[in-house]
């Protein structure tokens, strides 16, 4: 347990540089959004009051309130998000081939530590996670920050406030990354979860048989995915929905586990035997 | 220890930030309001078959609920299964419970059920033509007493036909009877035809198919166009004396550019005589909405100083009985149910909600309830949709 914490540690240290780097870049832009949305909306405002000379009234009722479900609908939003997705997704890559390809190969280093193997495949698994979790938990905290700044510099009368749960409600890119439902968030994330162990696993093929491995790799993912979803996709063609939602639920959950643990098993042995320097 | 400072704050971090938002968004739904009757008058038995399907709403946030004796469900309570498995679709959810064998793999659309003391009988339709498919459906039925089950696939007779849409299902003398409105589209014509399809439940062959009612037939020029609708029973699954159809005849108006109806008709297919007759009545009853409808009798409702007025069109007789006048506040926008000679309503007045019921044949107040919430300011926050029979 202690070696764990001291990988996780070191794999944590190596990736805070880019977490917070995510984390900054993301309340600047989205801040950006914020300006740019208000200015936007405030100059319509203006152009009605200097115009037609139209009261407060007049003017909510042509253009509507301000509320910051017109800032989550731009890119300057969506578009921080978006990058932070990708880089987490590039860093499940780059979490294990910087230890190879990076100075004086690493790895070398990482395999001989007098701990079983399999920690470094759990200490990467919980970097990702960790670096996840902690990106939503920043967005579900700069939305706040957000929000306030949105209040201070629109005038109140054309403010129309709504809630955090509101906004994620209704807008599908912020109910995927923290669903309203926290069974909803442990469903997503639990196939997250699982998507990542699949991709170690791959990764692990491929760092045993190089080019053979890119194949086995390929096979292992498609192989692992189909097993998850067929009994969704049977019950849909050939059984013609024989099962109830609650069986297949059960069904899909019974074998996401099988894979899970098989994928573990597969990776355990791959680090202890096959890795290759 | 020092080293580990790090990631002991990211973890904290995640923690504080994602928990605070999940405790926060539990206590927002727990939130909601408990609904409950208090009997004013009357028997508590009687609303014992129905439950209530509404929304509430709150802030631009809304949860579907339903509501029976038992008290309120709402949908942002509930676990992810039972979300997924429709605990709204209330008919569905009992069949699936008192018949999960028989149930598996059917889905529920409206008017293809029917359901009596002996016979629970489901139609599912293949109906959108396809290069090398025909439009067909099967029927598939249970004994309740033997537990047999039996199924036919039937081919719509007749290839002209591009869409096939099940209004009804009904059995009479162990035959079955499928109401369907089809789309014919040949290279010439294009209209709805009313069909009835009669499978006999012993031999389990397609034994007749009539055109009730064709739009080609009824159409006096060729600008005309013609829709048939069935009326909404109470019941959507019970068994019923007569189905009644709507047509409107549509015609094409230029200046508008839209189609305008110019003409109604009420149609009603006597199940046992299997017979069709046009309903007689003053046009102002042909044109307007149907209230509620039990299988046999239209109701209209108006809303009168004294209550409610109740007139009531008996198809078998063709008359209209005496006018009843019953004692309401306010119906406003409610559903209505009538479910064996009696009138189930949701009522209200400025602050309160009731849910009513009254004995059709004297007008009569069986029972009144009032609906009670936590806070009684958040019954303004709910909306009452439908009204549904969960119960044999």
């Amino acid at each position: 347990m202690k070696n764990f914490f001291k990988l996780l540690n070191f794999e944590l240290n190596r990736v805070m540089k880019l977490l917070i780097s995510l984390m900054v870049f993301t309340l600047i832009v989205q801040l950006i959004g914020v300006f740019v949305s208000k200015n936007n909306y405030l100059t319509q405002v203006e152009m009605l009051q200097q115009n037609d000379g139209s009261s407060v009234s007049q003017v909510l009722q042509s253009v509507g309130y301000f509320s910051f479900d017109r800032v989550v609908n731009s890119l300057f939003f969506i578009g921080p998000i978006m990058i932070c997705v990708a880089a987490i997704m590039f860093y499940i890559f780059l979490i294990w081939y910087r230890d190879w390809f990076g100075k004086n190969t690493f790895v070398y280093r990482l395999l001989m530590l007098p701990t079983a193997r399999i920690n470094l495949f759990f200490a990467k698994l919980t970097t990702i996670l960790l670096a996840t979790f902690s990106l939503v938990g920043f967005q579900l905290v700069a939305i706040q920050i957000e929000m306030l700044v949105m209040k201070w510099t629109v005038p109140s009368e054309y403010v129309m406030e709504v809630t955090l749960r509101q906004l994620i409600e209704i807008h599908p890119v912020l109910s995927l990354i923290a669903p309203n439902q926290f069974s909803l968030f442990m469903s997503l994330y639990g196939v997250g979860v699982l998507t990542v162990i699949i991709l170690f696993t791959a990764i692990l093929l491929e760092r045993s048989y190089r080019m053979k491995g890119v194949l086995f790799g390929g096979t292992f993912v498609i192989a692992a995915n189909l097993l998850v979803i067929l009994p969704v996709i049977l019950n849909e063609t050939v059984f013609h929905s024989f099962l109830y939602n609650g069986e297949l639920l059960l069904i899909v959950l019974g074998l996401g586990v099988i894979v899970l643990a098989s994928s573990v098993w597969l990776s355990k042995r791959l680090l202890d035997e096959k890795i290759r320097v | 220890m020092k080293k580990y400072i790090k990631t002991a704050v990211l973890i904290a971090f995640v923690v504080l930030s994602i928990g605070t938002y999940y405790v926060y968004t539990a206590l927002a739904s727990s939130e909601n309001p408990d609904l409950s009757f208090e009997t004013i008058s009357g028997e508590e038995e009687l609303f014992e078959p129905i439950t209530l399907l509404g929304v509430y709403s709150k802030e631009s946030m809304y949860t579907r609920f339903k509501l029976n004796q038992q008290g309120p469900i709402y949908e942002s309570n509930l676990n992810l299964l039972d979300q997924i498995d429709g605990v709204f679709q209330v008919t569905k959810n009992r069949l699936e419970n008192d018949y999960r064998s028989f149930m598996r793999g059917k889905e529920i659309y409206k008017g293809h059920v029917y359901e009596d003391e002996e016979q629970l009988i489901f139609v599912e339709s293949n109906l959108m033509r396809s290069q090398n498919e025909d439009i067909s459906m099967t029927a598939s039925w249970l004994n309740k007493k033997t537990e047999e089950t039996s199924s036919v696939e039937v081919d719509f007779p007749g290839n002209n036909y591009s869409f096939a849409n099940i209004m009804d299902v009904q059995m009479n003398d162990n035959v079955i009877q499928v109401f369907a409105n089809m789309q014919v589209n040949t290279r010439n014509d294009h209209y709805t035809e009313i069909h009835l399809l009669e499978i006999d439940a012993e031999t389990e062959e397609l034994i007749g198919q009539k055109v009730l009612l064709s739009g080609d037939e009824e159409s006096s020029s060729q600008n005309d166009e013609i829709s048939f609708g069935s009326l909404r029973e109470s019941v959507e699954w019970a068994p019923n004396e007569y189905i009644v159809i709507r047509e409107e005849v549509m015609q094409f108006d230029e200046s508008t550019q839209s189609h305008q109806v110019t003409k109604q008709k009420l149609h009603a297919y006597d199940v046992k005589n299997q017979q069709m007759k046009e309903l007689e009545m003053p046009e102002e009853f042909i044109t307007r909405q149907v209230d509620s409808f039990d299988g046999s009798t239209l109701y209209y409702f108006d809303e009168v100083s004294e209550g409610l007025k109740i007139s009531s069109y008996q198809i078998e007789e063709g008359t209209f009985s005496n006018d009843l006048v019953i004692d309401v506040e306010s119906i406003s926008y409610y559903p209505s149910l009538v479910y064996q000679g009696n009138l189930y309503l949701v009522t209200n007045t400025d602050k309160e909600k009731y849910l009513q019921i009254f004995d059709l044949s004297n007008g009569q107040s069986l029972y009144k309830g009032k609906i009670n919430a936590t806070e009684q300011e958040e019954l303004e926050n709910i909306r009452i949709d439908e009204m549904v029979l969960s119960k044999r």
